[in-house]
Parts: structure tokens; sequence; C-alpha cells
């Protein structure tokens, strides 16, 4: 029966800095089929000189990194509370249950000062399409 | 959910509300939004909407917002949902306003979860939910 192939082990350097000799190695196993694509786009790219495939995964990894970089970022909900004076009269997750609740309690929601865990930006910038003239 | 440009502008159909006193604006339907990168906040529009909300009668905040000319002009704000209908989406914040607003302007803190491409190629505005 024939063994499957095991996977190539790639000694893969990475460039830190200028220097040579503090270069960063990394071994990989891959499977055949990505190996010999890797190999391919390697020597397309860069030729088939020494060197060649570190490169490719040195802007393959680089690529991966920036990208993951720029995924939706989790923000942290917002939450809500209406304050008098400083004490705070109610909190909730939503403005909207903000307004239900005060409601149930009876108090006017013009008495009560409504803020965001937000902070109220110092200065907001306008753009263009407003002007001073009215 | 696509929408074309409209007279080369961004226009997104809003429907604004004020959740303390249940008022909504427009009363029915949607309302045309201008979707403004040059523009920090979460919505702007005009002292008749900020008033036919009721967001008058709540205790303001009061911000700075600096024009493109680099002075400053006094914002009086307070908090309100906006709704996109078409994206069943909603999302609160602070919708301010000042004299010189003339249209509802949808700025970069109102588009937080908002995955939007402007597609100038097919003159398209594409959104969606993140």
């Amino acid at each position: 029966m024939r063994r499957a192939r095991e996977p190539t082990h790639l000694n893969i350097y990475l460039r830190p800095e200028a220097s040579r000799a503090l270069l960063g190695v990394i071994t990989l196993k891959l499977d055949d089929v990505l190996e010999r694509k890797l190999r391919e786009r390697a020597a397309h790219l860069y030729g088939l000189a020494r060197g060649s495939l570190s490169k490719a995964v040195e802007d393959a990894l680089a690529m991966w990194l920036q990208a993951s970089a720029s995924q939706t970022q989790k923000t942290v909900p917002a939450r809500w509370v209406a304050l008098r004076g400083r004490r705070t009269i109610l909190e909730a997750s939503s403005l909207e249950e903000l307004a239900k609740g005060l409601k149930k309690v009876g108090i006017d929601p013009r008495d009560v000062e409504i803020r965001s865990s937000e902070p109220v930006p110092v200065v907001e910038k306008l753009g263009l399409r407003v002007t001073r003239s009215t | 959910m696509t929408w074309s440009f409209a007279d080369e502008t961004l226009l997104v159909p809003v429907e604004l509300s004020n959740p303390f006193l249940d008022t909504h604006y427009p009363p029915d339907g949607s309302v045309m939004a201008v979707l403004d990168t040059g523009f920090t906040g979460f919505l702007l529009v005009p002292n008749r909407i900020f008033s036919e909300l009721r967001l008058n009668e709540l205790k303001p905040i009061v911000t700075t917002g600096q024009l493109a000319d680099g002075t400053s002009i006094q914002l009086r704000g307070a908090y309100g949902s906006l709704r996109i209908s078409q994206l069943d989406f909603m999302y609160e914040g602070l919708i301010e306003t000042t004299s010189s607003i003339r249209e509802i302007i949808l700025g970069i803190r109102g588009m937080k979860r908002l995955r939007t491409l402007v597609d100038g190629c097919r003159r398209l505005l594409v959104m969606e939910t993140c």
C-alpha cells in the first residue's frame, strides 16, 4: 500500500531589520498542492534565485496581517443614563430602553439629562456642506 | 442595499426619532439624508426638524462645530435614533443642529455600524450593516 507523502518542511527566513545575521527562521509544514502553488508563484514573481520562496512567504504574511488588522472592529455597546444633577436616575443599554424606563417610573425626560457612555466630542468637524451664513 | 447617486450627491433614506417624546421625522416614510464624510459627528438636522422631533425640549448638549474655513460655531444637540428601514438598521446618537443647516447630514459616527461602498463606476452607493 502506498503511503501518503509527508508534508514538506520549509525553512522560511524572515527579514527582521537590515542585518542578515538576525534573520528569523520559521519552519512550516505545507501540503503538496499548496507547496507547489507557492513555489510556482514565488518563481513567477521573484525568479528562481535563492531567497525567492522566503520573500514570497514574507509578502503573503504581511498581506494576511494587514487584512486581519482591517477586519470589522468590535465596538463596546454604548450605555445610556438619565442624570438628575450628578445622580444617576436610570441606566439602560439603549435610548429606547431608557425612554421606556423613565416612562415606567413616571419621570419626565425633559427634567433629566440624557448622557451616553461614549464621550461627547469637544469639537465636531462639519465639512463643506455647512457654512456660517443663515 | 444600493442607491443611485443623485445630482452627484450620496443620499440615503432615513427615519429619525426621539424615543423620549415619541416623535418621528418624517411622520410617515423616509427622508433623504446626505452622506458626508467631511462631518465627523452622527447627524446634523435643520432647526425645523430638530423642533419637529421635539429634541429642543430635552436638556441640550452644546458642542462646538468647526467649519471648513477653520472658524467655529455652536451646535445644540440631543440624543435620538436613526433608522434605515431598507437595511433594517437602527443606531442611536447625538443629533445636532444650528441655524445654518439646510439638509439632513449623516456623518462618520452615524456610519459606524455600516459598511459603505461608493461605486463611482456604476454611480451607486452600496450599504450593508456590519
